[in-house]
């Protein structure tokens, strides 16, 4: 594959949800796009919040582009439904039910007794207080500011994946945005656990990789599929 | 100019709450303007949340796009829900240790579910609030409010700051003042104001309406 534009490590920059999280194998596709892209083995430039909110994906964004402005931006928009917080930690409605918040986003480990209460007070939230519709507007509202943000930065070349089907239905003005929800792509999802690149077969990984590489090289705006 | 009844549309917090009584401050500005002593169309959301206020606007413009359109805001941090319930920080803290209710405006609440919801309103707020995202969240209402303001072309918007906020909308006037800051505590005092404030507030308001202006004005009462 012959590049067109040359990039450095610093100008590739996937963030986003756990769709992203897994980057430091040669099979992940984060790693992938990034080793294509610039022909370097470091480490990917961002970070994938698995199980967390959008507004911690939001926030970390900002402190990126304050370092150095990309010029391929990756983003893996994750479910609305996920409650901010502070800390980064993967608040939803899996890790509630099954009591697995054990981490703050920096991956301090949370102790027993916070843990118990992170649970109590989100589970409560859930049941008593979430609002379906205000979840949605919140994350549509935030896809309109990457929209805003997007165009004043100027970052050349930008691809927007949904996640999750229930992601608001949105088409990014001033970039790409995959038709595709990664989740869908049923066949490459695989169970958690070992082998696991970032809820993909090592194979469906390493197809995902080449394929953003090649929509980077043939950069279009607006709806594209992935088509693997 | 001219105004009817229904060009008139008062929506916000507890500080438009009342509305019957000749001296507050939304029958005046109502019956100043359209000469007419039905009660003030719109609502007053006590406690509660931005969010309430933004769900009734967008059925309020379903029924008709009014030409004077006053808005109270809040205070960014109240819980957003769908059954419009007053979840803020006193009245879920205060739920945990005194006998105060947790309002209500358009779905009542029986006893248990009330103690239920002022728990998980408590328990929101020590565990997983975020000031920053309750302030991001409200600054993007106000954002998606003056495109809404464009999109229905209405001619006289007053943006009133109820707590302390820095956004000056593009599309309508902004009150400089907080409406907090010439407020009282206490069951007594309509709107949180005296009846004379409320009078004052009233008169003023109607002034800014027939003089108006876009951008940062003064209240200067």
């Amino acid at each position: 594959m012959r590049l067109k534009v040359k990039f450095e490590h610093k100008d590739i920059l996937i963030l986003g949800d756990s769709f992203c999280s897994s980057r430091t194998c040669t099979s992940d596709w984060p790693f992938i796009v990034s080793q294509k892209l610039s022909n370097s083995n470091e480490e990917t430039r961002g970070y994938g919040f698995g199980g967390t909110s959008w507004w911690s994906v939001r926030k970390r964004l900002l402190e990126e582009l304050k370092l150095h402005v990309p010029k391929v931006l990756i983003m893996c928009h994750t479910t609305p439904d996920r409650i901010p917080n502070d800390y980064d930690a993967g608040i939803n409605w899996t890790t509630v039910k099954f009591k697995k918040i054990y981490s703050w986003g920096d991956g301090t480990k949370i102790d027993e007794d916070k843990q118990q209460r992170i649970v109590k007070a989100a589970t409560l939230y859930y049941e008593e207080l979430w609002s379906k519709n205000y979840c949605q507007w919140a994350q549509l509202a935030w896809f309109k500011e990457l929209d805003e943000l997007l165009s004043n930065q100027k970052i050349p070349y930008v691809i927007n994946c949904m996640s999750f089907s229930n992601c608001p239905n949105y088409i990014f003005q001033n970039s790409m945005t995959i038709k595709e929800n990664l989740s869908d792509v049923a066949h490459f999802f695989h169970p958690e656990g070992e082998g696991n690149f970032n809820h993909f077969t090592e194979e469906g990984s390493k197809k995902l990789g080449n394929r953003l590489v090649e929509l980077v090289l043939n950069y279009q705006q607006g709806l594209q599929e992935l088509a693997l | 100019m001219k105004f009817e009844h229904k060009d008139i549309l008062i929506l916000g917090d507890s500080f438009c709450e009342l509305r019957s009584l000749p001296s507050d401050w939304p029958f005046i500005v109502s019956q100043k303007l359209y000469n007419s002593n039905e009660e003030t169309r719109g609502y007053g959301f006590g406690g509660t949340s931005w969010w309430s206020v933004r769900k009734r606007l967008l059925k309020e413009l379903e029924i008709s796009v009014p030409k004077v359109l006053i808005l109270c805001h809040t205070d960014p941090n109240r819980i957003p829900n769908d059954y419009d319930y007053a979840l803020n920080f006193s009245s879920c803290f205060e739920a945990q240790t005194k006998t105060n209710r947790i309002k209500t405006h358009t779905h009542p609440l029986e006893p248990w579910q009330e103690k239920k919801i002022a728990m998980a309103g408590y328990l929101y707020y020590t565990e997983l609030w975020s000031s920053e995202y309750c302030k991001w969240s409200m600054i993007s209402w106000f954002k998606e409010l003056d495109e809404i303001v464009e999109v229905y072309k209405i001619p006289y918007v007053i943006h009133l700051r109820c707590f302390d906020h820095k956004y000056i909308f593009k599309n309508g006037m902004t009150v400089k003042e907080d409406l907090v800051d010439m407020s009282l505590v206490g069951y007594q005092y309509r709107n949180h104001f005296t009846e004379e404030m409320n009078k004052k507030v009233g008169n003023r308001l109607v002034e800014l309406v027939l003089n108006y202006k876009t951008g940062l004005q003064e209240l200067a009462l």
